[in-house]
């Protein structure tokens, strides 16, 4: 295996690619941080009375401000933090506590309401830039890197697979099962061309030397200080 | 099995936890051996397992579970990789689709990396102790198997234990709900994991053998080091940092033990 080295126009412009997103407003890594710094904030709030709850319903239109997502895409992705959330707080209901319920699920809501307006429009291979950015381990970004690229064509190998088998006069869900190793193992070929295309080109991962973009100060600011005054009212 | 944020209220708890998972990740970002193909096949089964978990299964009426994947993933790439591979998973989970929590997410990585891959890495080496066990194809999924199995009770059984002490939830009720629906998954869970195994390595052996020395290594190479993978000591004094942090949030709520007390005096729980 020849060892190429990265082209210069590209090793130039790699710091940068941190910056650039497929959205309006802050940068990836700032919605990941500011998703951070809010979810924080609300998890670690030590109570939440009507006063609190206000000031909760406040951070997260702030949040939805700051982030500006698709709200379709945040309703249906809250819907799964809905499910986890009701696993979670069925005991409590089971056994009678349900005003505890009630506060441990607005707590829970509110924070992942908040790390969703965010968050939740980024791309995969956008995350996995943004937490280079805000220096996470090169390792882990690198198999964020792996995980984004594989995705989508997960998808469309896994319908044909299905479709393959249909066409054969296969039918019945354990039989569908059989498909996952094969899909396992088609998708580790596709990975693995994928990388030799990547490195034959000459990519190979470089940390972003920049992390935020002068736009970002209003939205993690809004995000600090949101936090702050929550915490100030819960502590009031 | 995905812990949400706001849930655990015992700052002292969480950040023990947290502590213990970062600790364990620290340890497998030093012991990954940086190459790109590694990480493009670890990215590909950290896809299949993100799209494997999102499926929920209806256990018994009221109740589902997914796949947590672990097992495969320690089985096919290593245990220091299927570790990395498993938070890269939380990690998106938590960010782009809100299933776990952001501040729990090292607690989440306790319940579903740490635990379910020790619990099969521990197995594999079990089983192949010997050169001849070694040689043979049912160690690794045997191991996969009821790796996969004891990894999701054992996971299950730290979330409610979790749930027991952080958040005061009733413990007879949390135990008997948590465990026994994954015990249910995990049985299928392991059953899909050993036939999964076993394809893999009857079509595509090279893939079973990637993480060992004797593995192929044709399209293997280092790549420099360019960034700062370097996480030890630093990593440690931080999480140190966070933990002394996380101190004055520990919760003014009594412990689950203290709650049973004052409300059922001393005659124990429910």
């Amino acid at each position: 295996m020849v060892n190429v080295k990265p082209q210069a126009a590209e090793q130039a412009a790699e710091p940068y690619l941190a910056l650039r997103s497929s959205l309006d407003g802050p940068t990836p890594a700032a919605r990941v941080l500011g998703a951070v710094i809010l979810t924080t904030a609300i998890a670690t709030l030590p109570r939440i009375d009507q006063r609190v709850a206000i000031g909760l319903l406040a951070c997260v239109v702030a949040a939805t401000l700051a982030g500006r997502p698709n709200l379709k895409r945040l309703s249906l992705r809250l819907s799964i933090a809905l499910v986890v959330i009701g696993m979670l707080i069925l005991p409590f209901l089971l056994s009678g506590q349900g005003e505890r319920a009630v506060h441990l699920s607005l707590r829970a809501l509110g924070a992942a309401t908040v790390a969703l307006a965010f968050t939740s429009d980024l791309l995969g291979a956008e995350l996995a830039r943004a937490l280079g950015a805000l220096r996470a381990p090169t390792a882990l970004v690198e198999v964020l890197e792996g995980l984004a690229l594989q995705l989508d064509s997960l998808k469309t190998t896994c319908v044909r697979l299905l479709l393959a088998r249909r066409l054969r006069g296969a039918r019945g869900p354990l039989g569908a099962a059989s498909i996952l190793p094969e899909l396992l193992v088609r998708s580790a070929e596709r990975a693995e061309r994928v990388d030799l295309a990547r490195r034959l080109r000459g990519y190979h991962y470089v940390r972003p030397k920049r992390s935020f973009a002068r736009h970002d100060s209003w939205a993690l600011s809004i995000a600090f200080a949101s936090a702050a005054l929550l915490h100030a009212l819960a502590r009031l | 099995m995905h812990l949400a944020d706001g849930i655990i209220d015992n700052g002292a708890l969480l950040a023990g936890v947290s502590c213990l998972s970062a600790a364990a990740l620290v340890g497998a970002l030093a012991r990954v051996r940086r190459c790109s193909r590694g990480a493009a096949w670890t990215g590909a089964l950290a896809a299949f397992v993100l799209a494997a978990q999102a499926i929920n299964v209806p256990v018994i009426p009221g109740a589902s579970a997914h796949v947590v994947g672990a097992g495969l993933m320690t089985i096919a790439v290593g245990p220091a990789r299927a570790m990395v591979g498993m938070f890269a998973v939380l990690i998106v989970q938590a960010l782009l689709f809100a299933d776990g929590g952001l501040t729990v997410l090292f607690v989440n990585s306790f319940n579903l990396a740490v635990i379910p891959v020790a619990a099969t890495h521990w197995l594999r080496w079990l089983f192949t102790r010997s050169a001849e066990q070694r040689a043979s194809l049912r160690a690794p999924i045997w191991a996969a198997g009821v790796g996969s199995f004891l990894g999701h009770v054992l996971g299950a059984f730290s979330l409610a234990a979790l749930l027991v002490v952080g958040a005061g939830a009733p413990a007879r009720l949390t135990f008997g709900w948590l465990v026994g629906v994954q015990t249910i998954a995990g049985i299928f869970e392991g059953l899909l994991a050993a036939a999964s195994v076993r394809y893999l390595a009857r079509r595509a052996p090279a893939l079973m053998s990637f993480h060992r020395a004797e593995g192929p290594q044709a399209l293997d190479e280092r790549v420099a080091s360019t960034g700062t993978p370097a996480f030890g000591l630093s990593g440690v004094l931080m999480l140190i940092g966070i933990a002394l942090l996380m101190i004055p949030f520990a919760s003014q709520v009594p412990d689950a033990l203290e709650l049973v007390v004052n409300r059922w005096g001393a005659g124990g729980e429910r």
